[in-house]
């Protein structure tokens, strides 16, 4: 399957998932903004997740932490400024989950890969350009850009 | 009459939605029960009756497949049924969730209608009996309901 592809299933799941769950619009763009558009953010919840099988994927996902943090208080009741790092970072790592799950079944609708548990936390250091191995993708948000870097295994 | 529930899922957050949803669907409500895993699950269930399980699958130490064959073993547990919420949305896993004895199959992201109508379905197919004992005619206690 080629990168394109790919990249139009993640679209489409991404949207899905934030559509359907969190009432938050995401799209992928056509191609990595230039740097000077990046605005990064201190903080990004980052999500590492893999599913394996005849089809063999690891993904990592970038949140910045505004979204992350609007999201997780629209999709809990909890306060912003109540919320916990945990509460921040659980929901993020579960959106990933739910945004892997709909793209393998879209790529493996046969079902003959097992997606596995994903990881989350927070991370201070984050730069597109760091997961060097890993095919980026960029997709607008309210809060900015949203990063998934796909590496097939 | 009063159905007791229990939420399976690894994701506190996930499973505090799940239960808000629940509370929200019409449903007479015993307890409300939550676990992290299969095992937490399995606990509970030896010590406190439950009606239904709504469970993940995908979970650490235990994970929902395995709690629904272990449930399957059990002489007691076999007659709980069990709904999966997953994030695993082919056909195939649908179908052999089926094979295995799910009572039902929810695709995560989900909306609250959905977890509704299948509890609500899977709850008068399994306790039909119960419910005509006790002279009720359906689990909700408001039929309608806007989410």
């Amino acid at each position: 399957m080629n990168l394109e592809t790919i990249k139009e299933k993640m679209n489409q799941a991404a949207a899905q998932v934030f559509g359907a769950m969190y009432f938050t619009p995401v799209e992928l763009l056509a191609q990595i903004p230039p740097e000077h558009k990046w605005n990064l953010e201190d903080r990004y919840i980052k999500a590492a997740i893999a599913y394996n099988g005849p089809r063999q994927a690891a993904l990592e996902f970038y949140f910045p932490i505004t979204l992350g943090v609007n999201i997780a208080a629209g999709f809990t009741g909890v306060d912003e400024n109540a919320l916990s790092d945990n509460q921040i970072i659980d929901t993020m790592r579960e959106a990933a989950n739910m945004i892997t799950g709909s793209f393998l079944g879209m790529i493996d609708p046969e079902g003959t890969c097992r997606l596995g548990i994903p990881e989350a936390e927070i991370v201070n250091d984050f730069s597109p350009t760091k997961p060097a191995d890993f095919s980026p993708m960029a997709l607008t948000s309210d809060f900015g850009f949203l990063w998934i870097f796909y590496k097939p295994q | 009459m009063a159905f007791n529930i229990l939420v399976v899922d690894d994701s506190e957050t996930m499973r505090a939605v799940i239960k808000k949803t629940v509370n929200m669907c019409g449903i007479e409500l015993g307890t409300l029960q939550e676990a992290g895993n299969g095992f937490e699950a399995l606990e509970i269930m030896a010590e406190y009756w439950v009606d239904v399980v709504l469970s993940d699958i995908n979970m650490p130490e235990m994970g929902g497949v395995e709690l629904l064959r272990t449930m399957q073993g059990d002489e007691v547990l076999k007659k709980i049924p069990l709904i999966f919420i997953s994030t695993e949305s082919s056909q195939s896993r649908q179908d052999e969730a089926a094979r295995l004895g799910a009572a039902g199959y929810i695709k995560k992201p989900f909306l609250p209608e959905q977890i509704r109508d299948i509890l609500l379905e899977v709850l008068n197919k399994a306790y039909a009996g119960r419910m005509a004992a006790e002279g009720s005619a359906s689990p909700v206690d408001d039929e309608d309901v806007d989410f």
